[in-house]
């Protein structure tokens, strides 16, 4: 009995195998297999529509962007590799299952999806943007072209569909939209920024030309016009230091000093404001020196930016407090008031090119570029500039940190305060520019310092004056029609009497090649216009020694 | 030889886990291969629900695969109901057959 059971199990056995290998020979017969086993040895088939298959199989699966095909029920029919890289799902996993297995697809709105199903509706290729929301969580942004597929018998099967990362263009557009806005904000801002010490300056001119017979509306008009110019300039002077950082053609004059002067210099240039804003400037200014390596002028603009901008964002009658000394291996100046204070938003941003913080004052705010040039300054410095603020109305605390160096001799500090003009020898000048006003202000300046002064006003009149003169020193315009400064200059130096004097440069170009031009024609130096008094009283009175 | 399939680890699997244990054999990622995915998915996904794994084995990569199956060609689903194989040769269009057996293990098979 129990062999007859075994016997019609074994039978039954082989006739389902009977059955099985007679479907397999039908589906060979069909070209429903593309490969055939002998034991172990797997035979691929190649039929030339198989061969059409695995060649568009390839191109799909080798292109870089994500293809996705999904039957009418939306499962998914087929993905290329990129597809299995981009979404993390294998095909062999994927096959068969609902699209949502890879992701979920969100419309960006019901008038996109409304087009799409409209574009298949009439068998047409829809393009457009889907967000695809992961397994994961995370959200893509794609770019989709989807078209219907088709059987042989023109019968709807399903959809083909392209997909596009775009989230990194997505990111670069906002940022390109956001770096336009910023533009045309700080064009905005700048015209505003000219344009405000342009008014009082030609309101003082016209004060001037009534109030002649005044005398003290007279001197209150000039010193007005004086601030709003300095201001001017100061704005033109940031524009360029920006442009000249970007450009990696700053150079910094360093050297080893004392902090201390340049502290002092920083102070000076930010009193006035400090004052006018009724604030009380409390200094805790170490004793000992601080040597660094640095160039004073650049190191003296970031403190003074830190005071001023103390000033302009501390309500009247506040009070700012200035420390520096050594910590640890770093001179540390600190610029700390009980103003308006930084958001936490701000805090982050108060760095950036034209970063304006909320609130503070409506005129005079600047460019929003002073910070920006200050830490660029502070790093090139190999130094830090950092902020800290409690909040909103809570004051602000900037801290710059420059790395102290080691005085091995003591060098006088290289920076020697300005002398008392009227005190050093007089010197013979020549002034020579083809602007009158800028000739005759000039000169007018350096008389009064005491000096002996001569005017040319072209390069022909200078090499004339120049000969009976024997000037000290020679101020001379570079752009003059006719004979240039370069020219002139190089006359100059081939005349006994013109190839030891100092002879200085005076130019509305400040860029590195303009400088070694000058330097070429034989100029001892390159000023930019226009120079400070100060600048110009101080170089008359280096000249003497120049010369002898 | 029924001793040896036995021993077959997704028969093993199927016991344990109540699950119907799909083999798919294909050889490299092929149209066949793709479309043998999809419609057996689609076959299986209503009447066993989440109840069935399938596994897709690549012949040409995983050759230690080959004797265990008894096949003819490729690409084959093989199902394996007590300690019995079955085996579907081609892609699987016409899905009857696999549906019909499928049917039949299910109903069997229950825990």
């Amino acid at each position: 009995m129990m062999e007859l059971d075994a016997l019609k199990s074994e039978n039954e056995r082989l006739r389902e195998r009977l059955s099985e290998f007679a479907q397999a020979l039908e589906a060979i017969r069909d070209g429903k297999v593309d490969a055939l086993m002998d034991g172990s040895h797997v035979f691929a088939l190649g039929n030339a529509e198989m061969n059409s298959n695995n060649f568009r199989g390839q191109v799909l699966e080798q292109i870089e962007d994500v293809v996705v095909a999904v039957d009418l029920d939306d499962r998914i029919t087929y993905i290329n590799a990129a597809a299995e890289k981009k979404y993390g799902r294998r095909a062999s996993d994927v096959l068969g299952s609902p699209l949502t297995a890879m992701y979920t697809q969100l419309w960006v709105s019901p008038e996109e999806e409304d087009k799409a199903n409209r574009a298949w509706a009439r068998g047409d290729t829809w393009r457009g943007e889907k967000v695809h929301l992961m397994p994961s969580g995370e959200r893509i942004t794609v770019e989709a072209t989807v078209c219907v597929l088709h059987n042989n018998d023109g019968r709807p099967i399903g959809r083909l569909a392209v997909l596009r990362d775009i989230g990194e263009r997505i990111l670069a557009q906002r940022a390109l939209e956001e770096s336009v806005r910023q533009k045309d904000h700080f064009l905005a801002t700048l015209a505003h920024e000219l344009r405000n010490p342009l008014s009082p300056i030609m309101n003082g001119l016209q004060l001037l030309e009534f109030a002649q017979d005044d005398p003290r509306t007279m001197d209150i008009t000039r010193a007005m016009m004086q601030r709003q110019l300095d201001h001017l300039v100061r704005l033109v002077d940031d524009l360029m230091d920006v442009s000249r950082i970007d450009r990696g053609t700053l150079e910094l004059r360093k050297r080893t000093i004392d902090l201390h002067h340049t502290l002092t210099m920083a102070e000076e240039a930010a009193l006035p404001l400090i004052e006018q804003s009724g604030h009380v400037l409390v200094k805790h200014i170490a004793e000992q020196p601080l040597w660094v390596d640095a160039d004073t002028n650049r190191l003296m603009q970031v403190i003074s930016n830190l005071l001023t901008n103390a000033a302009k964002y501390t309500d009247p009658g506040g009070r700012i407090d200035l420390y520096a000394s050594a910590e640890g291996k770093h001179a540390v100046v600190r610029v700390k008031d009980n103003g308006i204070g930084l958001s936490k938003e701000d805090h982050q941003r108060i760095f950036e090119m034209f970063a304006q913080v909320k609130g503070g004052p409506t005129v005079g705010r600047g460019l929003g570029i002073g910070l920006n040039i200050a830490q660029r300054l502070a790093h090139m410095h190999n130094g830090t500039l950092e902020v800290k603020s409690e909040g909103l109305g809570h004051g602000s605390e900037f801290t710059l940190r420059i790395p102290l160096v080691v005085h091995t001799n003591s060098i006088e500090n290289a920076d020697v305060p300005e002398t008392d003009l009227e005190n050093g020898a007089a010197r013979r000048i020549l002034v020579v520019d083809d602007n009158r006003d800028g000739a005759t202000s000039l000169a007018a300046i350096l008389r009064k310092s005491g000096h002996h002064v001569e005017i040319a006003f072209s390069g022909e009149q200078a090499l004339e004056l120049g000969s009976t003169l024997h000037p000290d020193l020679v101020f001379m315009d570079i752009g003059m029609p006719e004979m240039s400064g370069h020219e002139t200059c190089q006359r100059m130096r081939a005349e006994d009497w013109g190839a030891r004097i100092r002879i200085i440069a005076l130019s509305g170009w400040g860029q590195k090649e303009d400088i070694e031009r000058s330097r070429q024609a034989g100029f001892d130096d390159h000023l930019v216009k226009p120079i400070a008094s100060a600048t110009a009283r101080r170089l008359a009175e280096a000249s003497g020694e120049h010369a002898s | 030889m029924n001793e040896k399939l036995h021993s077959i680890p997704w028969d093993v699997k199927q016991k344990e886990q109540s699950k119907y244990v799909l083999q798919l054999f294909v050889s490299c990622n092929t149209v066949y291969a793709d479309r043998v995915l999809v419609n057996v998915r689609r076959v299986c996904k209503k009447p066993l629900k989440e109840r069935y794994v399938l596994e897709a084995v690549d012949l040409v990569h995983s050759q230690e695969r080959i004797s265990t199956a008894e096949m003819v060609a490729l690409p084959t689903v093989v199902t394996s109901s007590s300690g019995r194989l079955r085996h579907y040769v081609g892609d699987l269009s016409n899905i009857k057959r696999l549906l019909n057996s499928s049917d039949h293990h299910a109903s069997t098979e229950r825990p």
